[in-house]
């Protein structure tokens, strides 16, 4: 299987070599720097798959979907412009190296378990610095400035999120303390995992990040799906999202306008409807194949580097690559479900379950809003938007991930 | 001149995304480290037969994966290395033996004979490749050799 097992990475090196050298050409004037961020991208990912292979680091396809989500979204960047491109290759070496770390950081101490008032802790703390040191951008105030780079802090909250989630849920029943017995029926470790969701999704409304509010609750409800919840307590669940959204539609404007302009963006299309209209029809133009890297007009979408763009894949490269990314990101999923299946502890299985289930619900309703399948919400899709935070945060997932399925093949 | 190069090469920009995908789930399917349901005869095994018959109502139990070593003996016989209750399968049916760093397969004279990549075997030896398909009585594998480097 040897010759198997290099194929994936001729592949990607067919990919970054045919993408690389169309940008090279089309960009004017020629700018040799091109082709050496084409070379760090490939000898990163190259790198880490060889150091995967060799010392049995665990499951290697999760780093192969990362490797060619982050080559794509690497070349789009690129070529929408260069300077965007250069940053999202040096978050990537970024990333990697905090991919190394926390994968070793999670291999090798034990404990994660009992630190559940140190997630809680960092996930408050971290909220507090985005309401008081917060800067607002395109309508949302969730950005921290660090040295004039901007830090989006929820990316990383969602981490310490799923962390204390996992603790919760994973629990012992226990015979004594303050969480042991029930209250009205349902079992302690539920109703405080709902209070600490429910403080969580209130700072995430304070700072108006709908869509991070509903990747968290969505990955809450799941989860309780998975541990079995009372019933009572689902249902008072469901009914406290019908009221959250049936309020937020009628007290906010911003989620007014959202829902008004997924029913009929062309009521408004040169105002509100402005962006989804524009992403549509760069999806379309594209056709089947695309337009090919630089013939099409994906500057017409605002914010295309971040949040669309999986239109300007779609119009540049095809709907068929549209397609395969988003394959790629089942493939992630069901590396990662796999993975919390065989996982030993309880523990483990419950984080992993909770980080892939945020991962997947982030990229549907990105997807899903760029498409106007869904309402649109203002959220990055994974590895191939423009963004240190959420380029950072997701391989810091990933690095568990991985450690995680290396902690179950040792017997 | 460009935008023609651009035009031409997308085509190849989705066939190569397509082909990894592709080559990345072929990885994931012959992976035995994953294989939840093996059999103790992958304890040292050099080769696999990996069962790819899914879907059909089996009367008999049947592995994921079975282990080949040097000189392993398929068939429905208790004696066999490895051991299917294939009803259509003779007592000893096909052997997969190891020679001069290369895998034959050779079929044992079996009522039902014995085909890789759909061609029927004859008498004499035939050189296995990893990846071959192989038919035996109503069951179908795929040859797995993880040192196969060529």
């Amino acid at each position: 299987m040897g010759r198997l097992k290099m194929r994936p990475v001729l592949y990607l090196l067919l990919l970054n070599l045919i993408g690389f050298l169309l940008l090279f050409m089309y960009k004017e004037p020629k700018d040799i720097n091109i082709l050496y961020a084409g070379l760090a991208v490939l000898a990163i990912n190259i790198g880490v798959y060889a150091l995967m292979r060799l010392l049995n680091m665990g499951d290697v396809y999760l780093f192969l979907m990362v490797s060619i989500l982050v080559s794509i979204g690497i070349i789009m960047l690129i070529r929408l412009d260069t300077g965007f491109g250069y940053n999202q290759v040096f978050w990537f070496g970024a990333g990697v190296v905090v991919f190394l770390v926390s994968y070793l950081a999670f291999r090798l101490f034990k404990y994660w378990d009992k630190l559940l008032l140190l997630y809680i802790i960092v996930s408050f703390a971290l909220f507090a610095i985005t309401l008081i040191f917060g800067v607002s951008r395109g309508g949302s105030r969730n950005w921290i400035a660090i040295g004039g780079k901007t830090v989006q802090p929820s990316e990383f909250i969602k981490i310490s999120y799923v962390f204390a989630l996992a603790c919760f849920f994973s629990a012992k029943k226990k015979k004594s303390g303050p969480m042991a017995g029930e209250l009205l029926g349902i079992p302690k470790k539920f109703i405080a995992a709902n209070i600490f969701v429910y403080m969580c999704l209130g700072f995430l409304l304070l700072q108006k990040e709908w869509g991070t509010a509903v990747v968290f609750f969505l990955t809450f409800y799941a989860m309780m799906f998975l541990y079995d919840a009372p019933k009572r307590l689902m249902l008072i669940n469901a009914l406290m999202l019908v009221v959250g959204l049936i309020g937020g539609y009628f007290l906010t404007d911003h989620i007014y306008s959202r829902v008004a302009t997924w029913m009929d963006p062309w009521a408004d299309a040169t105002g509100k409807g402005y962006q989804i209209t524009q992403s549509l029809f760069a999806i379309t133009s594209g056709g089947y194949f695309g337009t090919g890297i630089g013939n099409g007009q994906p500057h017409f979408i605002p914010e295309v580097h971040s949040d669309f763009i999986f239109s300007a894949i779609c119009e540049e490269m095809g709907v068929f690559t549209g397609i395969a990314i988003i394959m790629i990101y089942f493939i992630y999923s069901y590396r990662g479900f796999k993975i919390g299946l065989k996982a030993k502890s309880e523990f483990l299985k419950a984080l992993t379950f909770g980080l892939v289930l945020s991962f997947a619900f982030q990229t549907f309703i990105i997807v899903g809003g760029v498409i106007k399948l869904i309402p649109l919400t203002g959220i990055t899709m994974p590895f191939v938007s423009y963004g240190g935070s959420s380029m950072v945060s997701c391989c810091i997932m990933t690095g568990i991930l991985t450690a995680v399925s290396y902690l179950e093949r040792k017997r | 001149m460009y935008n023609l190069i651009a035009d031409i090469l997308k085509y190849g920009l989705v066939l190569v995304v397509y082909m990894f995908i592709y080559s990345v789930i072929k990885l994931i399917y012959l992976d035995i480290t994953d294989t939840r349901r093996m059999e103790n005869s992958l304890v040292g095994a050099i080769a696999y037969l990996k069962t790819i018959t899914i879907g059909k109502n089996l009367k008999y139990k049947l592995f994921d994966s079975y282990g080949i070593r040097e000189n392993s003996v398929v068939g429905s016989s208790k004696k066999c290395d490895v051991y299917i209750k294939d009803p259509y399968m003779s007592k000893e049916n096909t052997s997969i033996f190891l020679k001069d760093g290369a895998f034959y397969i050779q079929d044992l004279n079996s009522t039902n004979g014995t085909y890789v990549n759909d061609k029927k075997l004859t008498a004499a030896p035939k050189r296995l490749k990893d990846g071959d398909k192989i038919k035996m009585g109503e069951l179908n594998f795929v040859f797995v050799d993880p040192y196969e480097m060529a």
